[in-house]
């Protein structure tokens, strides 16, 4: 019996765990392709793993204190996860969780990376880094595959198909790339208003591939034709009065936007189609909510600040 | 009563009251002063009145003096530091006395003379003796003088004058109607808190690195000075007065004239007392100390009794005998608190262990064996009735507690039952299987059949990081470059 995704269901979410698992912020979350599972990783340099689809809890802990955890992501394998270093180097790292090992190591950026992104599809990914650099790799080697410089702080994001990759640059600019020709440059370029009090801090597209977000350390969130470039939406009121890079995500079906708050500890929903606001979900969430995600399969959310809640609509359809 | 006296604040105080010499000017402010001495507790102001009324050289204002009652202050006084057996203070007191225009009539007023002709024959100190009997036979002469000439009751300037008298007579005629009476009981109370609490004060400024030194050089001038501030400074209340370290030094002075020991020095000199008063402070030093905690007055005199030969191997060497109080007096005050609660907490971890609770807490240290044996403890089975009046507070508390965490706990994890495994969205179908072009998958899928899982029983064995990757050779390959722009692009303005 499948739930249908609607503005009720939308509004009945209510947070049915928490999870204390974390002293710091958890800075990244990700959910596994099937949606069973979900990792965090937080900056008390420690990945948890929660199963998010059965019984609710959280399954495993392991730590990265040697090199700090960031940006995680989950590759193909269901026990393998990348995620970034913000400790010692700022290389890549690519680990097995099966055996609690190092399998591989990607060096090149010489800044924090702020975005990395898996292939929906095959094993490449692509890092960007403060130091200016967007590098596109393949999880079987260590070398570098593709390099692109820009003039700023960088977002990319690979579309739902995993055939083209979308950069932003500047705060202005998508690029859109061919992944198998991305040495011949963008395919096309979208020259938006630029953002001039805030930086784009993460690209989206959703899961139809049409339209892209852009989420941003100021008050505005963006969302964007894939195909044409127009703005169609900006969504407002949510609270960031930090400059936090705080994650908006789009639900499963690409019909609603989500994004935390940096103060209030709620949950703003956005209709994607006409940017009213749906829903204001109150997740008493004690720090910045800085991660909203939808499961991508399951009708359940998970929001974090430094605890990890699991949300669950009240309604029965 | 807390309060610390300032002595320089309390002279600025009275100030108005005095000329230059620091004398007190008339019978008016004599009155005043008399008042206030009334009031004064604290061995700081009564040094300080002491030291005004001895520079005070008018016979009519010392009259005055006496017949606004301050006779019986000093009948008081002198009780006082006698029965805390402050030598100095007593010293003081019978300085005073003996320039007083006394008549027959105030010496049968009250014990004044009993006490002194005591002292003069039991005083351990042989300087309180000797003056002490040559104020006698001062009182003596006048009342032989007075008996000789029963009409005249008025005795002359006979303040220096040492007639050996033996007895009191007791018929002599009064004056002084309007002596007040002064409440004795309230001194044993100043002899144990204020004095105390001066001393310490005393003490720790005493020790002051800094004021040391220049105390000690100065001290024979710093007493005319002081005299010379007295008529300086302005008036104000006797309560509340500020210390100011600068100040400070002077009450030092000023106030160890009260612990002067009696066998430093014969010298009858102002200074030669503050001189002798701060080289005999060492002696002082224990006595806050040990004083408070028993609250009794026979301490104190125990510890003078040790304190001559204290003093006397010092010799009147300020700097020997004060360095080695600093750790003592310093701490002083804190020491107090250290010292008083001590004997206490030995019973304290031991017994209301048992009986706060009525049952030993967790650490059996301070138990001994017989007491832990007595003990019973009953476990409550769950929906047993029980006696209310045999559960203690501590189960009733724990109860408390464990119901109040799991209230909390339901509201921390709000509906923890609330869990249920979220139902699958409608969505269409993906665009892609996840995923299905990666090989990374099935390699891992492979090595996953060959190494063992990881597992970790507790948190605890969850290393710090994760093994080191096993080293693979590769070819550094410069990455292709990915441009920013290609010309062949259409870019959209918008």
């Amino acid at each position: 019996m499948k739930m249908k995704l609607g503005d009720s269901v939308v509004k009945s979410f209510r947070v049915a765990k928490v999870f204390r698992e974390n002293t710091d912020r958890i800075n990244s979350i990700d959910f596994s392709a099937n949606g069973e599972n979900l990792i965090s990783a937080s900056d008390d340099d420690s990945i948890v793993i929660y199963d998010c689809a059965n019984e609710g809890k959280s399954k495993r802990t392991l730590n990265s204190k040697k090199y700090g955890v960031d940006h995680i992501n989950y590759t193909h394998a269901g026990n393998t996860v990348i995620y970034s270093s913000n400790k010692v180097d700022d290389a890549i790292r690519y680990q097995s969780l099966h055996d609690n090992k190092y399998l591989r190591y990607f060096a090149g950026h010489t800044k924090r990376v702020v975005c990395l992104c898996m292939s929906p599809v095959d094993d490449s990914f692509l890092s960007g880094s403060l130091d200016k650099t967007i590098r596109l790799w393949d999880l079987r080697s260590p070398t570098c595959q593709g390099r692109m410089q820009i003039p700023g702080r960088p977002i990319a994001s690979f579309d739902p198909e995993g055939l083209i990759f979308a950069a932003g640059i500047n705060s202005e600019m998508i690029k859109l790339y061919d992944l198998r020709s991305f040495d011949k440059g963008p395919f096309t370029t979208f020259r938006l208003q630029q953002d001039k009090d805030c930086d784009w801090t993460s690209l989206k597209f959703s899961s139809d591939g049409k339209l892209i977000l852009i989420a941003t350390n100021g008050t505005v969130i963006r969302l964007i034709d894939a195909f044409h470039g127009q703005p169609l939406q900006t969504f407002m009121g949510h609270l960031n009065t930090k400059g936090l890079p705080l994650e908006a995500s789009f639900s499963p079906d690409g019909q609603y936007v989500l994004s935390g708050s940096s103060q209030d500890g709620r949950i703003h929903v956005w209709n994607a189609e006409n940017g009213s606001k749906t829903a204001v979900l109150n997740g008493s969430h004690p720090g910045p909510l800085q991660c909203v995600k939808f499961n991508p399969r399951y009708m359940m959310l998970a929001s974090t600040c430094t605890n990890m809640a699991f949300w669950l609509p009240s309604v029965e359809e | 009563m807390g309060q610390p006296v300032d002595p320089l604040t309390l002279l600025k105080a009275l100030s108005p009251m005095l000329d230059v010499t620091g004398a007190v000017i008339g019978g008016e402010e004599m009155q005043n002063i008399v008042k206030l001495m009334k009031d004064a507790t604290k061995l700081v102001s009564r040094c300080v009145y002491l030291n005004i009324l001895r520079v005070t050289e008018s016979t009519e204002v010392l009259e005055q003096f006496l017949a606004y009652g301050g006779w019986s202050v000093m009948n008081a006084w002198l009780a006082d530091a006698k029965s805390s057996e402050n030598m100095a203070l007593i010293l003081e007191v019978m300085k005073l006395l003996q320039r007083l225009p006394l008549r027959i009539d105030h010496l049968k007023q009250n014990n004044t003379p009993k006490i002194v002709k005591s002292l003069s024959k039991s005083a351990t100190c042989t300087k309180v003796k000797s003056t002490a009997a040559n104020l006698m036979s001062t009182w003596l002469n006048i009342i032989r003088n007075a008996s000789a000439n029963p009409s005249n009751s008025k005795p002359k300037k006979e303040t220096k004058v040492k007639p050996k008298l033996d007895k009191i007579p007791k018929k002599e005629k009064k004056e002084d109607k309007k002596v007040p009476v002064v409440r004795a009981p309230s001194f044993a109370k100043i002899r144990k808190t204020v004095g105390l609490r001066f001393f310490e004060e005393v003490i720790i400024y005493l020790l002051k690195p800094g004021l040391e030194p220049e105390m000690k050089k100065s001290q024979p001038k710093k007493i005319n000075n002081k005299r010379s501030s007295i008529e300086n400074d302005d008036n104000v209340p006797d309560k509340k007065f500020k210390t100011d370290p600068k100040h400070q030094k002077k009450i030092l002075i000023n106030s160890n004239i009260i612990h002067k020991n009696p066998f430093q020095s014969t010298i009858v000199t102002i200074s030669a007392g503050f001189m002798d008063a701060l080289n005999s402070v060492p002696t002082v030093v224990k006595r806050p100390v040990k004083r408070r905690p028993t609250k009794s007055p026979k301490t104190n005199s125990s510890n003078d009794k040790h304190s001559p030969s204290h003093t006397m191997s010092v010799s009147g060497e300020a700097i020997q005998s004060n360095s080695p109080l600093p750790p003592a007096a310093d701490f002083g005050e804190p020491m107090d608190h250290d010292r008083t609660p001590s004997p206490v907490p030995s019973p304290t971890p031991s017994k209301p262990r048992m009986n706060k609770w009525g049952k030993p807490m967790k650490s059996v240290r301070w138990m001994d064996d017989s007491r832990l044996e007595t003990i019973r403890y009953f476990e409550c089975e769950e929906g047993e009735r029980v006696n209310v009046t045999s559960q203690n507070f501590k189960d009733a508390m724990q109860r408390d507690r464990m119901s109040e965490r799991e209230k909390l706990g339901d509201f921390h994890h709000k509906g923890d039952n609330s869990w249920k495994k979220p139902q699958l969205i409608d969505l269409p179908a993906s665009l892609v299987e996840p995923g299905s072009n990666s090989i990374e998958k099935d390699i891992q899928k492979e090595r996953e059949k060959t190494v063992l899982q990881e597992i970790f029983l507790s948190i605890e064995m969850v290393p710090d990081s994760p093994a080191e990757p096993d080293p693979e050779p590769y070819e550094m390959v410069p990455p292709k470059v990915i441009p920013i722009d290609d010309n062949t692009s259409i870019i959209k303005q918008l």
